[in-house]
């Protein structure tokens, strides 16, 4: 693992490059609406050159994303990379991405779900801290992802404790923010993302990298068997158990029977999968945090030391001891 | 990864005793295991039903601990020549680590699936060298010529006769078996679900893929799921060591409502053509009512003929 680098962080100003390593936006009003809310942020923006292009469910063709992601980041001007939105692709793009010039030219990268195939490599290959947090379509989806977003990457000081969004008093949103299915303290750099992508990298040079890790995942539209199947691959893998902790985020739609992919409705849900797969390991974990493909979010750095204490279930803290950016 | 010798079977006999396991997910209903043993009885052998094959632990067959038990028991027991999976469904993979490895290598038995039990049968393959098949779970035999070759696959102590897809060059035949890049490659047989194939990656019984003849399918997934697992496979360097692809049918795969979405020949195709993979979809290896085939045996690809030819027999 190379040594950490922390991109500088983002100043009023500055110049965000926008590109479509993934799937293609879904409407072209959303993506203006999006580029209003950069300049809210007192950002400017460049796009890429093909980043409103079409290839089924892909932005484009490889190599046409492929470019974008270079050029974009070659760009001196250009201080932070914000995909316009996930969906899938990324991992196609990995044997022909130059890390060295990614390497050179440090910048903030931030996005969630398939862009995890870009954050985990590229951490991984370049030592540089990668942002999951919302892409350019979700940042301003709530109060709570906007300020997360703008605290992580324009901050100058450790993101510090993270607290829940407010919760209702009535009909609480399941799962609660920190159920814990393990209890334990627990400090290490911070690793994961898309549980999807994380399996889709696994025997490939682009796996996850767990040791001491606090490692946290996430999914959505996943019935619980598949989120199963993926669990125990990773712990045939040794993912789990030289872990530091594992935080499980809130994993929208991972329902029996909401699987967009419409297979047969089955049983299990997910919490009995996740008790069942992880609360056996002799490290902490938490379930329900506010990271994933919920509107509400918070964005954490990978790379940067964080610290789970889940001894007391009735008062679980996270926190982001570093600061991620220089 | 290194390969291990290979280790054969004992071909099956009329009155062959056969243990009926459920390894991931539960028979829907009782008659599913009884015409699963009926028909065994009709392909002349023995059948022993798992004692967990109708507990209900969520949507698997009993937890992992009864169904380990279930095919240990099976793999020690000197009186059963063969393991057949009656179902396909979802939890294979958990099995695999409790496996009895060096039951199979002290006394090597035929062991059958498809589907999701593609990972307990690459699995099983990698971890001891033992020749296992792909072939139909017993509730998916559906068909006389699906059953027939299921049969004689495991009953034959010679190499099985060469699977080749129909000629017929007319736009009316309902199969087109579709070259992606003409050649032929040699090596070892291996493949089976992709899912399945893929769940096993990063994980010490992930098959050796170097050199291997490959094959392919999948059923009820969204096309972009198959590109994301290919992906695996092309990105892992695996794809571009193999000596030649066969993509079988995709059963109830496709867009799902999602009409953008590539095809699964898309996806695939252009990378089969990047790495000049001699390559063939629509082969009739996989998927559908496909023919039973030995894991592990030398075989030959050529896409030309649109043929596959068993190089070596997978039974004594």
């Amino acid at each position: 693992m190379p040594t950490l680098i922390k991109p500088p962080r983002l100043v009023t100003g500055d110049t965000v490059g926008i590109i479509a390593p993934s799937s293609p936006a879904f409407e072209q009003g959303h993506v203006e609406y999006s580029f209003s809310r950069l300049k809210k942020l007192g950002l400017k923006y460049k796009l890429g050159k093909h980043v409103f292009e079409r290839r089924g469910d892909l932005a484009g063709r490889d190599e046409a994303r492929l470019e974008d992601l270079h050029a974009i980041w070659a760009d001196p001007e250009v201080k932070a990379v914000i995909p316009l939105r996930g969906g899938t692709g990324s991992v196609r793009l990995l044997p022909k991405i130059d890390f060295d010039l990614l390497a050179r030219n440090p910048k903030i990268l931030v996005g969630f779900s398939d862009i995890t195939g870009l954050l985990i490599p590229i951490h991984q290959r370049t030592g540089l801290v990668t942002f999951h947090g919302p892409t350019l379509g979700n940042f301003f989806e709530a109060d709570y992802t906007y300020r997360h977003f703008k605290e992580a990457l324009f901050g100058d000081r450790a993101i510090g404790a993270i607290e829940d969004p407010p919760e209702p008093d009535f009909k609480p949103k399941y799962p609660p923010p920190r159920m814990v299915l393990r209890a334990g303290k627990a400090t290490g750099q911070l690793i994961g993302g898309s549980l999807t992508l994380i399996k889709q990298m696994l025997g490939t040079p682009f796996e996850v990298e767990t040791a001491g890790k606090i490692f946290f995942i996430e999914d959505v539209g996943e019935e619980p068997h598949s989120v199963e199947r993926m669990l125990v691959q990773l712990r045939l893998a040794n993912k789990f158990q030289n872990a530091a902790a594992i935080v499980v985020g809130e994993s929208v739609d991972c329902k029996p029977g909401e699987s967009s992919r419409k297979v047969s409705q089955l049983n299990d849900s997910l919490e009995s999968v996740l008790r069942e797969q992880l609360a056996d390991l002799n490290i902490p974990v938490v379930y329900g945090l506010r990271l994933g493909h919920g509107v509400e979010k918070f964005t954490l750095p990978l790379g940067v030391m964080a610290t789970l204490d889940a001894t007391n279930s009735e008062q679980v803290s996270f926190s982001i001891d570093e600061i991620a950016t220089s | 990864m290194t390969s291990k010798t290979l280790i054969k079977a004992n071909a099956l006999k009329q009155g062959d005793c056969v243990g009926l396991v459920a390894p991931g997910g539960r028979p829907y209903k009782p008659s599913v295991v009884s015409r699963a043993a009926r028909l065994v009885e009709d392909m002349g052998f023995k059948p022993v039903i798992g004692e967990h094959v109708l507990e209900v632990k969520g949507h698997t067959a009993g937890s992992v601990a009864e169904r380990v038990d279930d095919f240990n028991k099976f793999l020690n027991d000197d009186a059963i020549s063969a393991l057949f999976c009656i179902t396909g469904g979802f939890g294979s993979l958990s099995l695999l680590p409790h496996l009895d490895m060096s039951a199979i290598e002290r006394s090597p038995k035929i062991i059958v699936g498809g589907g999701e039990n593609t990972a307990v049968v690459l699995g099983l393959h990698a971890r001891t060298g033992l020749i296992t098949f792909h072939g139909p779970n017993l509730q998916d035999i559906k068909s006389e010529s699906s059953f027939v070759s299921f049969k004689s696959a495991l009953t034959s102590r010679s190499s099985l006769e060469p699977i080749v897809a129909a000629t017929v060059d007319s736009a009316w035949s309902e199969s087109h078996s579709h070259v992606a890049v003409e050649g032929i490659g040699q090596g070892h047989l291996l493949g089976g679900n992709l899912t399945g194939l893929v769940s096993l990656f990063g994980t010490e019984f992930e098959p050796e893929l170097s050199g291997a003849v490959l094959f392919l399918t999948d059923h009820d997934e969204r096309n972009d799921i198959i590109d994301r697992w290919f992906t695996t496979l092309y990105v892992s360097g695996q794809l571009e060591k193999v000596k030649a692809v066969a993509l079988g049918y995709f059963d109830n795969c496709g867009n799902k409502g999602s009409f953008n979405l590539l095809s699964v020949e898309d996806s695939c195709a252009e990378r089969l053509v990047q790495l000049s993979l001699p390559s063939i979809f629509d082969f009739p290896i996989a998927g559908g009512d496909c023919p039973t085939v030995p894991i592990g045996v030398s075989s030959a690809l050529d896409t030309r003929r649109r043929a596959l030819e068993f190089l070596q027999a997978a039974l004594t």
